[in-house]
């Protein structure tokens, strides 16, 4: 297998995890096959770079840790009588599933830090300095607002709804944005850097 | 110690140290058990009618505390249909609201002296189950004579009615033939009345029945209280000027009103929906009565939903 063919494999898999399409409860994109994907492409990338082989590591406990997020409880839309708007049906617990969230956010963290620092090794060897530094500046920015996501998840437990909503968005579609970014990065590391290598 | 771990040891231990604390009031703040809020129902009910009611209650955020099944002691052991929902999140606690209906036709099950609910029993879908105060409910059957001739016209007839989501309402009624209204009245008055305001207003001609009234009470200490303060035609239900005639034709409004929430008294925050009765006596000497609802659904921020914990945590 090329190289690029190994970028490639982390590039789908980390589009299937952002991606999230639901049948009712179930994720019929289920994260666990994007990161089976990143297992398999990391894996290979790991003959090159030492800092790939730890991302894998990070990646395969994710596999399991992403499982949680398989199938939602099921909620129901009700109208509540006499008032206007619209209600649902008991959600689960609150605390496991923050607490797994927190350990997969940290694992997932620690994982785009060893890609990151991998891409940036790499670029640094094949003499591609405006890359390695993309990956210093993408290692930056995605631990930055991830971080931010993790140091406000435990605060959404005893704030209002509205300020939930508020900053949860904004959080939320901040991540999205960075998350993106660092995938097209990874395609164009791929393009860059797997061209016509293989191990 | 290099400048990146020292970063890295600080960022981790701002995170930490903002799970732990938070977690912390999290817990704090847990309830030991569910609290349900107070709320009044009152119904008259007739034959293939069938009761469908809701109660609140507060639980915890962090467990899925539901009450899946209720008995009504007095029904036993006839046993209500439930669905229970999530109505709203209040920082750690969420507000949850359940919704009990009997198909069986309510009005076979009403004793004749009528049926006041005042405690459910709650199962829990982690098996436990308690009795829980939620308030009263107080329903009874339709009189006999109201079954008996149904088609008959009422003397004071219901124009319209309709209740605003800023906690108002009203209901308008016509007089068909000159009467004497004898009573306003409301079941739960003293609990009720701490939140609630009703203002009784003569419309159309109604000014005339207003001076006739005023002028009519020239010899009652009371009234004369009422001429001198000087009050406008709007009056409240609580500055008791009845009997109050009204001629044909005229219209009575009645207006109600809840304490703005933040209100001054909690019971602002009970639910209500509870027929108040108009009653009267027309001049061939009958004497009827009319019912209009009143009906409180309050919205709650946080802040109340703190207070109301807070005052049930004192009263434990």
């Amino acid at each position: 297998m090329t190289v690029l063919q190994a970028y490639r494999k982390v590039y789908y898999g980390l589009m299937f995890i952002l991606l999230d399409f639901r049948i009712g409860t179930l994720d019929i994109l289920p994260d666990f096959i994007g990161y089976i994907f990143m297992v398999v492409g990391l894996g290979i990338l790991a003959k090159g770079n030492q800092q790939f082989a730890k991302a894998k590591l990070f990646a395969s406990i994710l596999v399991f840790t992403s499982l949680f997020d398989l199938v939602q409880a099921p909620r129901e839309v009700v109208q509540a009588p006499q008032q206007t708007g619209f209600f649902i049906t008991p959600s689960a617990p609150v605390i496991p599933f923050l607490v797994v969230a927190l350990i997969a956010g940290l694992i997932r963290l620690a994982m785009v830090y060893q890609m990151c620092e991998g891409i940036r090794e790499t670029a640094l060897i094949a003499e591609e300095p405006e890359l390695a530094a993309g990956a210093e500046y993408r290692k930056k920015i995605y631990l930055g607002f991830n971080y931010l996501w993790l140091l406000w998840m435990p605060s959404s437990l005893n704030i209002s709804e509205q300020w939930v909503s508020a900053v949860g968005v904004f959080l939320a579609l901040a991540t999205f944005l960075v998350e993106i970014n660092f995938i097209i990065f990874v395609h164009r590391a791929g393009t860059k850097l797997g061209e016509d290598k293989s191990y | 110690m290099d400048k990146k771990k020292t970063a890295f040891i600080l960022l981790t231990l701002i995170l930490i140290l903002s799970w732990v604390v938070n977690l912390s009031y999290f817990y704090v703040h847990q309830l030991r058990e569910p609290v349900f809020l107070k709320q009044y129902i009152s119904g008259r009910f007739y034959p293939k009618q069938n009761l469908e009611f809701d109660f609140y209650y507060i639980t915890n955020r962090n467990e899925d505390l539901d009450v899946v099944s209720v008995e009504i002691p007095q029904l036993n052991p006839f046993s209500p249909n439930l669905k229970t929902f999530q109505y709203n999140t209040y920082g750690s606690h969420v507000l949850k609201f359940a919704r009990v209906t009997i198909d069986t036709p309510f009005f076979d099950l009403i004793p004749a002296a009528g049926l006041r609910i005042n405690k459910l029993r709650v199962h829990y879908r982690n098996g436990l189950s308690q009795e829980v105060s939620i308030g009263e409910f107080a329903f009874e059957p339709a009189p006999v004579s109201d079954l008996a001739s149904p088609q008959e016209q009422p003397a004071l007839k219901n124009l319209s009615s309709g209740v605003s989501s800023n906690r108002t309402g009203f209901s308008s009624f016509s007089a068909e033939k000159s009467m004497t209204i004898q009573k306003v009245d409301y079941p739960w008055k003293d609990i009720l009345g701490e939140g609630l305001r009703v203002y009784v207003k003569v419309t159309q001609d109604g000014s005339s029945a207003f001076e006739r009234m005023r002028s009519d009470a020239k010899e009652d200490p009371l009234q004369q209280n009422l001429q001198e303060e000087n009050y406008s035609q709007d009056q409240l239900l609580d500055k008791t000027y009845f009997p109050l005639r009204l001629e044909k034709g005229e219209s009575l409004t009645l207006f109600y009103q809840f304490d703005p929430i933040p209100a001054n008294t909690l019971r602002a925050y009970d639910y209500c929906r509870v027929g108040a009765q108009i009653q009267y006596q027309t001049e061939d000497g009958k004497q009827d009565q009319a019912e209009f609802s009143i009906n409180n659904s309050p919205s709650f921020v946080e802040k109340d939903i703190r207070r109301i914990l807070k005052e049930r945590r004192e009263n434990q």
